[in-house]
């Protein structure tokens, strides 16, 4: 080892951890706050698992919220939705039961809770908060049918 | 300037005879006393309506009155009598005597939207030989036009209304529903602050200062439309000077050129030093327009010098030249096809720096989404919030995904510094790429141009080559007329860039005016000498007010009146959210009074009338008005008037009135009576 290259590694160094950037959907608060939203854009503030789950996989990009609502509307087949397995759906599902925002009713069926509605008015409320998502929840509200969610499951699992 | 009330009389007809109530009103102060829910405010809202000023109130200008001027009377307890016709009558005095009496039906046979005027006194002197006279309220022009109403009692008060500007950029006037947030506290939402009435669903632009500027007649107010004025003079200056350079430039693209040393803003810095000119892409080069024209005018005079070639005579050039055409030709081909190429690469480049960019605007909304989240979810107390896991109750880390590599993401904050950064050096990236587009573009199609002409060179010299030796040369016609007709089209552009400099230099010096006229207004804040006495008066007045009423969640010498919105504030911030609700009366009540009685020794649009109706006394179970009334009642050596409406406790408001002149109108029992 001569010159420069033994200047640089023969000196004292660490490792320091850096904080990493990180998509916001992949981030607690997001995910179960648009829980609370899809829940609350719900018929009766009430939904299977399956539908969450759905809502779930669109509601993270612009690309899947284009296509689910293509596919509920029938513009697409349901071979081109591909709805994939969420690690993260899980985790963020219990953390919204453990916080009280939701309740399993029994039958795979999620229910706002009494805060979980107060916290679905607050972020209704606000103007600027997940604008394109409360559009997009408004707009699949009066297509989306349990056949679809069927549909929709056998094309991603078969 | 002026307005005093002298008699309200409410009259109601029902299936069983007449009701009503007359209350009349003196100088001063007047205090009308009637127990809870008795139909004390039905007086204060009676005012209202018959001023035509219900859309303070709402929007729809709902009628403001109550059931009893609506629909039923109750009278020994049961809602036994249905109403058929009511009416407001009120009578005012101006301050050079005249009287008017106002009509205004509430349920009946007449429109809602009809005020009946009569020019003398019909309630007092019960004198009914005057002719009435009718107006309209509420329907567009209520405030402008003959026959409305608003109109007629703004000319009636001595006011002329002031012209605003909405938020669209119209001019309206200053509706009196405005500014009579000023003069009337209504129990129900007049509370909430200070012009908590103002109804801003006409889109003024800040109505609240408009009104405030209009009642203490600040210069001020005239010096904000004259803003708005220049701002949207500014803009008209920049859109034509956008629009002018818009319509040259592509006018030059067509030549294969662009305009340069131009700004693409308005400047007051005109004509540059630097002349703007043309610069031509001309055989994969850039050249300036002006040293084009002498190199092609040179070439002319050259040739015409010389005379025209017979066919024979430029043979062996024209087969030298032919030669050359070819490998020029060949040449331009391929670096036509290689910056073609490179533009195919740069455009697919740029798209996808929009895609990217789109993605990062993308991740900064729902990251900012996230920062508002956290703010919503802290109010209700929700731990994922505050990253600490609701089940177990230790500190969560802020992802979602198990086993993954990323150990500890950034800060909400950081993230969206982070991607800000990113988006800063993609934009940087567009703006680039943009500008590499641009100059391909041009190269390219002044080499497609090159391309064509030198293809005809090349037909013509074949055609001189093969043709009679005895004619003149065709390409070397050809060569001169097209550079004859080059010269003219590229004098023509000059001419053309000639035409903006003038079109320019028109638009800066407009554009000076307007920015001198602007910092003339800025030099002197907005403010003359007159409106800071007037600010400062006010000021001490209201401060001092509190002192004497015993405001006591703030230090009242801590309050001052701000500059910008006329409004008290306290370290920067407004008034208001420091207070409690009975403080908050004091100091609602306090800002009102003071600005009737800086009318007294300034010149302001202060009709000298005040009118507070006592909030419900739920609301402020702590609180008496008793201290103010001493205040108040100074009015009657001024010629003004305050009336207030009260429940208050009878005992306590007879010993507060004890020794200060007052009027006191007591009623027992309900406001309307049956009249006998």
């Amino acid at each position: 080892m001569t010159g420069i290259t033994k200047d640089v590694l023969d000196a004292p160094f660490c490792f320091r951890e850096t904080p990493a950037s990180l998509p916001a959907d992949l981030r607690p608060l997001w995910r179960v706050s648009a829980f609370v939203l899809i829940l609350s854009f719900s018929r009766a503030n009430r939904a299977s698992i399956r539908k969450l789950q759905i809502t779930n996989w669109a509601i993270r990009t612009e690309n899947g919220m284009r296509t689910l609502s293509s596919f509920l509307k029938g513009q697409v087949s349901s071979e081109e939705v591909l709805i994939r397995f969420d690690p993260a759906f899980l985790i963020a599902l219990d953390l919204g039961i453990h916080e009280g925002l939701f309740e399993n009713k029994g039958g795979n069926i999620l229910e706002l809770t009494k805060a979980g509605i107060q916290f679905a008015q607050l972020i209704s409320s606000e103007s600027d908060c997940f604008v394109k998502e409360k559009e997009f929840l408004k707009a699949i509200k009066p297509y989306f049918l349990e056949k679809h969610i069927a549909e929709l499951l056998k094309t991603a699992f078969k | 300037m002026g307005i005093l009330l002298r008699q309200l009389d409410l009259r109601v007809t029902t299936d069983s005879g007449e009701f009503g109530a007359s209350i009349p009103f003196s100088k001063g102060l007047n205090v009308f006393w009637a127990d809870n829910s008795m139909g004390k405010s039905t007086s204060v809202q009676g005012i209202i309506f018959a001023l035509g000023l219900e859309r303070m109130l709402s929007p729809q200008g709902v009628i403001p009155l109550p059931y009893v001027m609506t629909q039923y009377v109750e009278e020994n307890g049961a809602k036994n009598h249905a109403v058929l016709n009511s009416d407001v009558y009120l009578e005012l005095e101006n301050n050079k005597g005249e009287v008017i009496t106002i009509r205004r039906t509430v349920v009946g046979q007449r429109d809602a939207k009809l005020v009946t005027v009569w020019r003398g006194s019909v309630l007092r002197d019960g004198d009914s030989s005057y002719e009435g006279e009718d107006f309209f309220v509420r329907d567009p022009g209520a405030a402008s036009r003959k026959a409305g109403f608003h109109r007629f009692l703004a000319e009636f008060m001595g006011w002329e209304l002031p012209i605003v500007k909405r938020s669209n950029g119209d001019d309206v006037l200053l509706y009196l529903e405005c500014i009579f947030p000023l003069l009337i506290v209504e129990q129900k939402r007049g509370w909430g602050g200070i012009q908590a009435n103002m109804p801003t669903y006409f889109g003024i632009r800040d109505v609240n200062k408009r009104a405030i500027e209009f009642l203490a007649d600040l210069d001020a107010s005239g010096v904000a439309h004259l803003i708005q004025e220049l701002k949207f003079e500014e803009e008209r200056i920049r859109q034509r000077w956008v629009d002018s350079l818009e319509i040259a430039g592509v006018y030059i693209e067509g030549l294969g050129g662009k305009i340069v040393n131009i700004p693409d803003y308005p400047t007051t810095d005109w004509p540059t030093l630097v002349r703007p000119t043309i610069e031509l892409s001309v055989g994969g080069k850039r050249v300036l327009i002006d040293s084009y024209i002498l190199e092609l005018k040179s070439e002319i005079e050259k040739f015409d010098t010389a005379g025209i070639p017979t066919a024979g005579e430029a043979a062996p050039a024209n087969q030298d030249e032919l030669d050359q055409q070819f490998a020029q030709l060949r040449s331009l081909e391929s670096t036509f096809q290689e910056v073609e190429r490179e533009l195919q690469i740069e455009r697919h480049l740029n798209n996808k720096l929009l895609v990217r960019l789109e993605a990062l605007d993308e991740d900064i909304r729902k990251n900012r989404d996230h920062l508002k989240l956290q703010n919503l979810g802290s109010k209700l107390g929700i731990s994922v919030a505050d990253k600490n896991c609701p089940a177990c109750h230790r500190k969560l880390t802020d992802i979602l995904l198990p086993d993954c590599e990323v150990d500890t993401p950034m800060s909400v904050e950081d993230n969206i510094k982070f991607i800000e950064s990113q988006k800063d050096a993609f934009v940087a990236m567009l703006a680039n790429s943009e500008k590499l587009i641009e100059e391909k573009a041009l190269t390219s199609s002044a080499l497609r141009r090159d391309i064509v002409d030198t293809k005809s060179t090349i037909r013509s010299l074949r055609a001189t080559l093969v043709s009679d030796s005895r004619v003149p040369s065709v390409s070397a016609i050809r060569k001169q007329l097209s550079k004859e007709q080059l010269v003219e089209t590229l004098e023509k552009a000059n001419a053309r860039i000639d035409e903006l400099v003038e079109t320019f230099t028109g638009l800066s010096r407009e554009l000076s005016q307007v920015i001198a006229k602007k910092n003339k207004i800025r030099n002197n804040s907005g403010l003359t000498i007159e409106d800071e006495s007037k600010l400062s008066s006010l000021e001490a007045n209201y401060v001092a007010q509190l002192k004497e009423y015993r405001l006591r969640s703030v230090q009242p010498t801590t309050i001052t009146i701000s500059r910008e919105s006329y409004r008290p504030i306290r370290e920067g911030f407004n008034l208001g959210f420091d207070l409690s609700a009975s403080d908050n009366i004091r100091s609602i009540w306090a800002y009102l009074v003071a600005f009737l009685e800086i009318s007294r020794n300034h010149t302001t649009h202060h009709p000298g009338l005040v009118i507070f109706d006592e909030p419900r006394q739920q609301e402020t179970s702590d609180f008496s008005f008793t201290g103010f009334l001493k205040r108040a009642s100074n009015s009657i050596d001024h010629n003004q008037q305050v009336i207030l409406a009260t429940s208050e406790k009878f005992v306590e408001l007879q010993r507060a009135l004890t020794g200060i002149p007052h009027s006191l109108h007591k009623i027992d029992g309900r406001v309307i009576k049956r009249i006998v």
